[in-house]
């Protein structure tokens, strides 16, 4: 007995030290959202979901309005406005800066809710998300995170996934084919997929509510500008079913903040690897201009 | 509460402790912990249904002690059919309810007249088809007089709750497991390690091979329609081996963790895919249940004893009974009727138990007539597969047409799926395949001889659970655990 559990407990400990071992490996490559949790405080966020973790770039940014900029941006399920989302954020915020510039990007998605309610909170889908279970974002190594969210298998912390790189600034690069045909084929694939769920979602009131809280509250630590970022025409179109009039239907937002850019009547101009992430010399180009935009507004 | 959650795995090692180290060489107190243990581990997915075991349990014990109190044949008798009506009853009201309704009222539609169904809300409780089997089988045996009816209501209770095969099996007979609550259980430091093997074993087999499978086959039985007729064999081959990975995955978990506190569980799964026919197949493939049937369904009937058309009757029979044991659905008793069509021919050319060794037995390699045979058998169980996979009769018919299409010789491909995906679940695979052939002659094909040094075994078990942790897939369920 003595010799079994002595054995046993050197087992476990073997395999604990190296599972710690291939954490302490987990970077930009291990998936789109890890690294974000690991680093410390930060300001000058950018939030949103997918669209800006993917189209808006820092490095650019900063380049531009001359500061460092962080990209703090999730996706639709884990990061549309509401509590979870606000929370993580004010855990993440550095305090100290009271300088800061805040790039919330909205539409109709990250304000709408799947819940047969809109407003039932309690079963909002970020519940159940990293959003709401990671209540330390600025830990070296995640273990929560890892143990709880890391939707992988483990064996990709240690591989170089390069179609999709978290960067140090939060920026998530993805690298797909940008052919024509590529790009068409993702496309239509993502239009039917947004053709399914648009009925599902629906406005919620009280995101929108938590929309002008995260304003109100990232207001006292800088200046918060409001942006709207295009996407391919036909998925704007499935968009504007789910809100008719959006810039009209947030304009107390847009009021409570320092300006709102809204680049969707551009959408045909930029290219996008799957009609709704700008491609990475798009996101290139929206992020300059929406640098350009925001120094004009310090000025 | 699931083997590969994490509440298990402080579980199991809080009552491995107690079990051994408070409870040892008091026989009553262990089986207490236990029925203890047991109940809590049944209790952690939903305890009021717990009160269904502990009815079960109850009927059954007290039918047992009144067929060791009567020797009126009559009587004993109608003791057996209330346990028989009780146990069948439960099913029926939480696991058939819904499909005999349905199918009535379809019948009714069928020939124009429209009922309105009723409808009772019942959730399927966990493992009710394998613990009403297994009660069954104490109190027929009591009634055969094969088995004395125990007046240890601990250690009976205990027998029909093992928290190790409560929920999935193996089903174990009163008769192989419940002397085991009465003799005095020692620990081995070799059992103790036999046991631990063979959860490592099940667990890779559940946690690699068959949610890496569950991964595709999701998308690809999905969407079936949009895929091509390779991509669907493809889907099909995967649940092949997800279903193998997850259910025998489980049974060596079970059978390990029993092992862990001194008991000994049947084999449940011997190497199926290695199975050159049919026959061989149904020896190999949930062992536990196809000779509960044999034994308590098949040989009452008259088995191949009587005429030819009394064999074909109880061989259809038998395969429809398990059809439907797996599921309230007509899916699963015309995959019965598949098995029973292709076991057929070969117990009328009485060719049925040519295969009861163990393929290529001391050789390294099968020979051509050996792989040809394994291939027909791996084919034919596959496509039945299908039909226990689909959610619908129209849905199986549906996937078989596209795979019998031109479609069938495009290039394999399925959005969302990177070929990184599949490529690592086919190495998964063939691993799995090469470690187990290479050990198909033991329990657990990792389990080296006692000649062999611990530490290499021990080494094995490390590099397993490497294995696990890198390349588990995210969580599923147990399919099982649905029937």
């Amino acid at each position: 007995m003595k010799n079994f559990i002595v054995h046993i407990v050197i087992l476990g400990l073997t395999v604990a030290i190296s599972i710690g071992f291939i954490f302490s490996k987990a970077d930009g490559h291990a998936d789109a959202f890890y690294l974000k949790f690991t680093k410390g405080k930060k300001s000058n966020l950018i939030l949103g979901t997918s669209k800006a973790a993917q189209g808006l770039q820092p490095g650019i940014l900063g380049q531009t309005v001359g500061k460092e900029f962080y990209n703090y941006a999730f996706a639709l399920y884990a990061s549309p406005y509401g509590k979870a989302y606000l929370e993580n954020i004010k855990n993440k915020l550095n305090k100290l800066d009271t300088n800061q510039v805040f790039i919330l990007t909205v539409d109709s998605w990250s304000l709408s809710s799947t819940t047969t309610d809109p407003n039932d909170s309690l079963n909002f889908r970020e519940n159940k998300s990293y959003m709401s279970g990671i209540t330390n974002p600025t830990q070296k190594i995640n273990y929560s995170y890892l143990l709880n969210y890391f939707d992988e298998s483990y064996y990709k912390i240690l591989t170089k996934n390069s179609i999709a790189i978290l960067r140090d600034d939060g920026w998530l690069e993805v690298t797909l084919p940008n052919d024509l045909p590529s790009r068409k084929r993702r496309t239509s694939f993502t239009i039917s997929g947004y053709q399914d769920k648009v009925d599902s979602y629906h406005f919620s009131t009280l995101r929108y509510q938590y929309l002008l809280k995260t304003i109100t509250s990232l207001k006292n630590y800088g200046t918060v500008y409001l942006v709207r970022l295009p996407v391919h025409p036909t998925l704007m179109a499935i968009e504007n079913q789910l809100m008719p009039n959006f810039n009209t239907g947030i304009q107390t937002a847009i009021d409570w903040s320092d300006g709102y850019l809204d680049l969707s009547p551009d959408n045909a101009a930029f290219q996008y690897t799957d009609g709704v992430h700008l491609t990475k010399a798009s996101g290139k180009t929206v992020s300059e201009k929406i640098g350009s935009w925001i120094t004009e507004k310090i000025k | 509460m699931l083997f590969n959650s994490l509440e298990f795995s402080i579980f199991l090692p809080l009552v491995f402790a107690l079990y051994w180290l408070v409870a040892n060489r008091n026989l009553k107190v262990q089986n207490a912990l236990l029925l203890l243990a047991s109940y809590v581990f049944y209790g952690w997915w939903d305890w009021r249904f717990l009160s269904l075991i502990i009815f079960s349990s109850s009927v059954d014990f007290w039918v047992g002690i009144n067929l060791s109190n009567t020797e009126s044949s009559e009587k004993r008798k109608h003791w057996l059919w209330l346990s028989i009506f009780v146990n069948l009853g439960l099913l029926a009201v939480f696991k058939y309810f819904h499909f005999f309704v349905e199918s009535f009222t379809d019948a009714f539609t069928f020939f124009g007249v429209h009922l309105e169904p009723t409808r009772l809300e019942t959730i399927l409780p966990v493992g009710i088809s394998f613990y009403t089997f297994q009660t069954l089988s104490y109190t027929i045996d009591c009634y055969r007089r094969k088995l004395t009816p125990t007046k240890d209501a601990l250690a009976f209770f205990a027998y029909v709750s093992f928290f190790p095969q409560l929920v999935a099996g193996p089903i174990e007979r009163a008769t192989n497991l419940l002397p085991q609550f009465f003799r005095e259980r020692r620990f081995t430091y070799e059992n103790a390690i036999r046991g631990l093997v063979q959860i490592i074993w099940g667990l890779f087999k559940k946690m690699v091979i068959a949610d890496n499978c569950a991964f595709i086959v999701n998308e690809i039985f999905s969407d079936y329609s949009q895929y091509s007729g390779s991509t669907l064999v493809l889907g099909a081959v995967l649940f092949a081996f997800q279903i193998y990975g997850d259910f025998s995955g489980y049974s060596d978990i079970a059978i390990g963790t029993a092992r862990l506190f001194g008991f000994k569980l049947k084999t449940n799964f011997a190497y199926p895919y290695f199975s050159r026919d049919i026959a061989e197949f149904w020896r190999r493939w949930h062992i536990s249940l196809s000779t509960w049937f044999r034994d308590y369904l098949y040989i009452p009937l008259g088995g191949s004893k009587g005429s030819e058309n009394q064999t074909i009757k109880n061989i259809f029979i038998i395969f429809l009974v398990s059809g439907f044991w797996h599921g309230a659905n007509w899916t699963f008793v015309f995959w019965g009727f598949f098995h029973a069509v292709c076991f057929l021919p070969l117990v009328l050319r009485k060719k049925n138990r040519i295969h009861l060794d163990i393929v290529a037995e001391n050789r390294w390699l099968p020979s051509l007539k050996e792989s040809v045979g394994m291939l027909i058998t791996f084919t034919l169980v596959t496509i039945g597969w299908i039909f226990f996979r689909a959610e619908t009769m129209t849905q199986a018919i549906d996937y078989l047409s596209i795979i019998c299409s031109n479609s069938l010789l495009e290039k394999p491909y399925a959005f969302g799926i990177g070929l990184e995906k599949i490529l690592l679940t086919g190495i998964a695979i063939l691993s799995m395949i090469f470690i187990e052939w290479l050990g198909r002659n033991k329990d657990c094909p990792i389990l080296l001889n006692a000649e062999k040094p611990p530490f290499v075994q021990w080494l094995i078990c490390y590099a397993i659970m490497l294995v696990i942790f890198l390349f588990s897939a995210p969580r599923q369920g147990f399919i099982y655990f649905q029937f």
